[in-house]
Parts: structure tokens; C-alpha cells; sequence
């Protein structure tokens, strides 16, 4: 119980925390009439992030939450940011083909390496096929191309 | 009347097509569990950019119509509700496809959806225009208010705490405030060069609904539905599944008539619709005890109710800007994507292509129900598709769809970025739907503000919060918080109970 208000008491300070400096982005301007909404509306959630701060230091709230499986997801996520930084260097469908392949490889629950590899190169091969003739060849976009494609 | 003499557009060869494919593949994505209505429609916008906006607009209403009653699919035969819109499908039609009638349920899914789908499609046809005329009063400050009020509700009706609501609906009008001042035109918040010219909505979306899909779909380990038990398809009489459906005019009536009103209620969406009317028809049948142990009445109510949702989701959408539901809120980015304001003047200016819209949603319920019937048996393969294929593939849809709104890599960044922010937000309680709403109606609320000020002059206050459609704005937005305050307090009551118990 303890342990459960300790993280909804930090996740309510980092909310506030959070509006606080879109507030201050929005208040310390010079032209203070082109930041007019954007600092009505942070200073409205800066009072309702020191609302919600005050309800769970004083234990008011009912939500509480697991914690995340972030070791799980971190190599999808890497795997994103890596596709997205090589796209312009390797190409679109080469990024987007390693990023396939390496999460379905990484995710797959199948035991045998050689079928997990053999499966999931194959689904990447035929899924960016797809992808090929749908946006090069259907809808005729010009995806980025790098040293490869 | 004037959409009937629209009808001749929606069968153009090309429109026709495009609702064929649009009805057949959200069918097979809404049987596709982890991919909800809205991320499927969000996904879709980029591909929609090359058509007329007539089109484009026929192909996301397909696309939202029949993945909802396709979500019924996977949840009769392999107890995966495919949407949230079609959990209380499952609780009598899992049950009647473990006794060897997932025939008769799938045809009394698609049947009834059918039914509630053209009433509430009608309910759309004869409300909106006169909605719409009614828009016309409103100046910057209705619409403003108006624009608040979307906003506070959709935070308020999501089920969890409404101050992160209402933060959530913050954040999205914050953002949205990134680029440039819409009436000054100054230069605001570009804090690195991928944010110039500011969040394409499109991208956003995509962000917001793609990725966060794709990290719980990562995070469920192993084979999803892999080795899930197919039921027995036996063959039945379509027609004598049509004359008990309709038979069943009561539990067909309760769904149609709740799906309807919790559609026009702004951010309520098919699953409120489908759990209710579910749970009246259970209340007012003569046998209760019947029901979640494979009572067609459970399944006909339940899926007239999430379909006959969908057109009245849509009145305050085209009226006033506000969704219905939070797959409308994403409609409503590719109504802004193709030049189309919501207001009167889709009625007058833009009427070719709203009642063209319109009417594929009437011609769309019957194509519908006429390929659900015929995919039903194939499109169950579709659940047996691993949690790690799925999220592999949305990750390159994603950024495939991304880039091919503007050409530019910095969407995708933008895309990604918020996508993952938005899965540890609502971990931690913040829903993506008033975040959406907020920086979707984000630069409409700031110009209407602006304007509303520079016609007020000296006079901001009385501007504001004087009129009558003002104050009748203003109490809405009042009693939706509320409201919801008050449901919180009830909750925290009862788990309060519940813990000293």
C-alpha cells in the first residue's frame, strides 16, 4: 500500500513538475500576446497537476498501477529508434526491413533458432514486398533512399 | 432528402471499390485482436491522401463501420472480443459457439448490426442538417466554449480520474500550439528542428494510437492467440437466422435505441453502447438467468447497439466538431486533412461530398453484413496471428503511413516520440482520447479565442461568458466535471468498502 502511494505520489509531482515547465515555457516569452493560450492553458493544467499533487499526498485517489515491463520493451523500442535513424542512410525498406526482421526474430516465441530465423525473414521479405508495392508502386510516395533502398 | 440524390456517387466504380475493400479489410482488422477501430483508422489516413476527399472519406467510414461489427468475430468463435466495442458480444456468443452455434451467432451479429447500423446511419441523415443550421448562431465564443466542452467531456466520460482527464485534454491544446500563432503568425515553442511548422495531426495520431499498441503487444510474451480452439462452423439458413433475428424485435429495439443515444453523447463510443444495452436486455428479459449461457437476445442487443453507435457518434462531429467517440475523433483529423470544417457549411458548400459520405454509410451496412457473413469462417484466421508479427508490422505501417504525409522524416520522429511518451501515460492513468481531441481542436479553440478577444475589445468577460448559448455551453461543461467527480468519489467510496471489508 505504502509502496503504491509512494509511485502515484512521484508520477502526481512529475505531472506537476511537467506543466509547470510547459507553464513556464509559455509565461517567460516576450510577446506575451502570441502566448496568450498556450499560457491559459498550461497555467489550467499547472492548477490541475497541484490539484491532483494535493489529493495524493493526502491518499484521496483510487487508480493505482502496475509497474512497467520496461525491460521487455526496451528492445523494440531501440529497435524503432535505430530503423528511424537509418532510414536515411540505408534507406527506407532496408530500415524498415531490419526493424522488421529484428522484432519478430527478438519477439518470437519459437524455440528452434533456425525455424525462428528462417520464419521471421520470411515474413520480412514478403510484408516489405507489400509495402513496396503499395507505397512505391500504387500510391507513388518518394521514400527516402540512402546507400542502398 | 436531399442524400437520396447522392446515391449515384457512392457507386462510381472507384467508390464502389473502395467500399468493397474498405468493409472486407475492416472486417479482418476489427477480427484482429490488438488492433482497435481507432488505431485502424489511424493508420489508414495516410493512405487516403492521393483520393478525392469523397473517397477518402467513404474508405474511413467503411474502415470504422465494419471493424466494429467484424471485432465480433474473434469473440464469438475464440472468445477475443476484436474491439472494446464488442465485449458484451462475447458473453453470450462465446457460449452459444461452445454449444455448436457459432453459425447462428455470427449471423445474428452481422443481422443485427445490420439493423442497428441504418437506424443509427438514418438518425445521422435526418439530425445533422438541422444541427448544422442550428451552428450557424454560434461565433468564436460558442465555438470556443464548444470547443472546451468536447474536450471536458471526453476526459470526463473515460472511466478513469478526471483531473488527468483534463490534464490529458492540456496537453493535446498545448501541443498543438507548437509551430506557429494561427492569427499573429509568430514563430512558438520550435524547440528543435523537427518541431518546425509544428505536430501534423496525422502524425500524432498515428503515434498516439500505433505505438502503444505495439508495446503491449510486445509486452504480452509468447504466442498471442496461437492455440486458441477454433469453433465448429455448421452450416444454417441465413434466412432463418433473419426471421428470429427479427423476431427478437425486443433486445433488437433496447440496442438500437441505446446504441443510438450513447452515440450523439460526445466520447462515449461502442463499448459503453454495447454494455449497456446488453445489460437492459438482460433486466427487462423474462428469463434472466438465460443470459451469458448463450442467449441470442445477449448478442442481438449488444451488436445493434455498438453499430447503431456509429452514425450517431457522428452528429456532433459534423455539426459542431465534437466526436462522438474516440474513432471519431480520428475521423475528424481526416474531415481537417481534406479541407472539410465541420459546420454548415458541409451541408451547403461541401454537401456533394458529406451526403456522398453519408450515404456509403448506409450502403456500407448492407455490404457489411452481406461479406461478414461470407468472410466470417476465413477471417478468424486472423487471431491466430502472433502478438510479435502484429507488432513488427504496425511498427512499419506506422512509419511507412507517417512519411507519406508530408515527406519528411521529422513526422516520423514526432510520431514515434509521442507514441512512446503516450504508452507510459497510460500506464499511469492518462487516456489518449482528450489528448487527441485537444490537439486536434487545438488551433480552432486558440483562433476562436483570439478572434472572439479582438471582437470583444474591452469587453473580454461579458464576450465570453454572456449569451445564452454561452451559458448553456458553459453549464454542460460544468456538469460533465461534475458528473464525473462525483462517479470518482463513488468509486473511491466502494474501494474504500471493499479494502476495510
Amino acid at each position: 500500500m505504502r509502496i503504491a502511494l509512494n509511485r502515484r505520489l512521484f508520477v502526481a509531482l512529475l505531472v506537476a513538475m511537467v506543466s509547470g515547465l510547459m507553464f513556464r515555457a509559455s509565461y517567460f516569452q516576450e510577446n506575451s500576446e502570441a502566448y496568450l493560450f498556450p499560457i491559459i492553458v498550461a497555467g489550467a493544467m499547472l492548477a490541475f497537476s497541484l490539484v491532483s499533487l494535493v489529493r495524493e499526498v493526502f491518499d484521496l485517489c483510487v487508480e493505482d498501477f502496475d509497474a512497467f515491463p520496461f525491460v521487455r520493451q526496451l528492445p523494440v523500442i531501440v529497435m524503432m529508434i535505430a530503423a528511424v535513424t537509418l532510414v536515411e542512410i540505408l534507406g527506407m525498406y532496408v530500415s524498415a526491413f531490419l526493424a522488421l526482421a529484428m522484432v519478430s526474430v527478438w519477439y518470437s516465441p519459437e524455440e528452434d533458432n533456425q525455424r525462428r530465423l528462417i520464419r521471421s525473414l520470411a515474413f520480412s521479405v514478403g510484408f516489405i514486398a507489400f509495402m513496396y508495392v503499395l507505397f512505391s508502386l500504387m500510391l507513388n510516395v518518394q521514400l527516402p533512399r540512402g546507400i542502398l533502398i | 432528402m436531399e442524400f437520396i440524390q447522392y446515391f449515384a456517387e457512392v457507386f462510381t466504380p472507384i467508390n464502389l471499390m473502395i467500399l468493397v475493400f474498405g468493409t472486407i479489410g475492416g472486417l479482418l482488422l476489427g477480427a484482429t485482436p490488438g488492433l482497435s477501430p481507432t488505431m485502424a483508422v489511424a493508420l489508414l489516413i495516410p493512405f487516403t491522401f492521393q483520393m478525392e476527399p469523397a473517397s477518402s472519406l467513404i474508405m474511413l467510414g467503411a474502415v470504422y463501420t465494419s471493424t466494429v461489427a467484424g471485432g465480433a468475430v474473434s469473440g464469438i468463435l475464440v472468445n477475443i472480443p476484436g474491439a472494446p466495442a464488442n465485449i458484451a458480444t462475447i458473453m453470450d456468443g462465446h457460449p452459444m459457439s461452445k454449444q455448436g452455434r457459432a453459425t447462428e451467432a455470427l449471423h445474428y451479429c452481422f443481422i443485427s448490426s445490420l439493423v442497428g447500423g441504418i437506424v443509427g446511419v438514418l438518425l445521422l441523415i435526418f439530425f445533422t442538417p438541422p444541427l448544422a443550421e442550428l451552428a450557424l448562431k454560434f461565433g468564436p465564443a460558442e465555438l470556443f466554449w464548444i470547443s472546451i466542452f468536447g474536450i471536458t467531456i471526453i476526459a470526463s466520460l473515460g472511466g478513469g480520474s478526471i483531473l488527468k482527464g483534463l490534464i490529458a485534454g492540456g496537453v493535446g491544446l498545448w501541443l498543438s500550439t507548437i509551430g506557429y500563432n494561427p492569427v499573429l503568425g509568430e514563430e512558438r515553442f520550435v524547440f528543435s528542428e523537427h518541431l518546425a511548422g509544428g505536430i501534423h495531426v496525422i502524425a500524432a495520431l498515428i503515434g498516439l494510437f500505433a505505438i502503444p499498441q505495439v508495446l503491449s503487444l510486445v509486452a504480452s510474451s509468447g504466442l498471442s492467440h496461437g492455440k486458441v480452439e477454433l469453433a465448429e462452423l455448421r452450416s444454417r439458413s441465413v434466412l432463418r437466422s433473419f426471421l428470429y433475428n427479427i423476431s427478437r424485435i425486443k433486445a433488437l429495439t433496447i440496442g438500437t435505441v441505446i446504441g443510438s443515444i450513447v452515440g450523439v453523447i460526445p466520447g462515449a463510443g461502442g463499448q459503453i453502447a454495447g454494455l449497456v444495452a446488453y445489460d437492459q436486455t438482460k433486466k427487462m428479459s423474462k428469463d434472466p438467468s438465460k443470459f451469458g449461457k448463450g442467449e441470442p437476445d445477449g448478442v442481438i442487443a449488444a451488436e445493434s447497439a455498438n453499430n447503431a453507435m456509429v452514425g450517431p457518434s457522428l452528429v456532433p462531429l459534423l455539426t459542431l466538431g465534437i466526436p462522438g467517440s474516440p474513432t471519431a475523433a480520428v475521423l475528424l483529423g481526416g474531415l481537417l486533412i481534406n479541407g472539410l470544417f465541420p459546420g454548415p457549411d458541409l451541408f451547403t458548400v461541401h454537401a456533394a461530398v458529406t451526403w456522398t459520405f453519408i450515404d456509403s454509410l448506409l450502403v456500407g451496412q448492407v455490404f457489411m453484413m452481406i461479406f461478414g457473413l461470407m468472410i466470417a469462417r476465413y477471417s478468424v484466421f486472423v487471431t491466430r496471428i502472433p502478438n510479435h508479427v502484429m507488432a513488427a508490422a504496425v511498427i512499419v505501417l506506422a512509419i511507412f503511413g507517417t512519411y507519406s504525409v508530408q515527406n519528411s522524416i521529422s513526422d516520423v520522429i514526432v510520431m514515434m516520440v509521442l507514441g512512446i511518451l503516450m504508452y507510459y501515460a497510460a500506464r499511469i492513468g492518462f487516456s489518449a482520447a482528450p489528448l487527441v481531441l485537444g490537439l486536434i481542436l487545438g488551433q480552432l479553440t486558440e483562433t476562436n479565442f483570439l478572434q472572439g478577444r479582438m471582437i470583444a475589445g474591452d469587453e473580454v468577460w461579458s464576450y465570453f461568458l454572456g449569451g445564452s448559448i454561452n451559458k448553456i455551453v458553459i453549464a454542460m461543461c460544468v456538469l460533465s466535471i461534475a458528473y464525473a467527480i462525483y462517479s470518482e468519489r463513488k468509486q473511491i467510496a466502494k474501494r474504500r468498502r471493499e479494502a476495510v471489508a
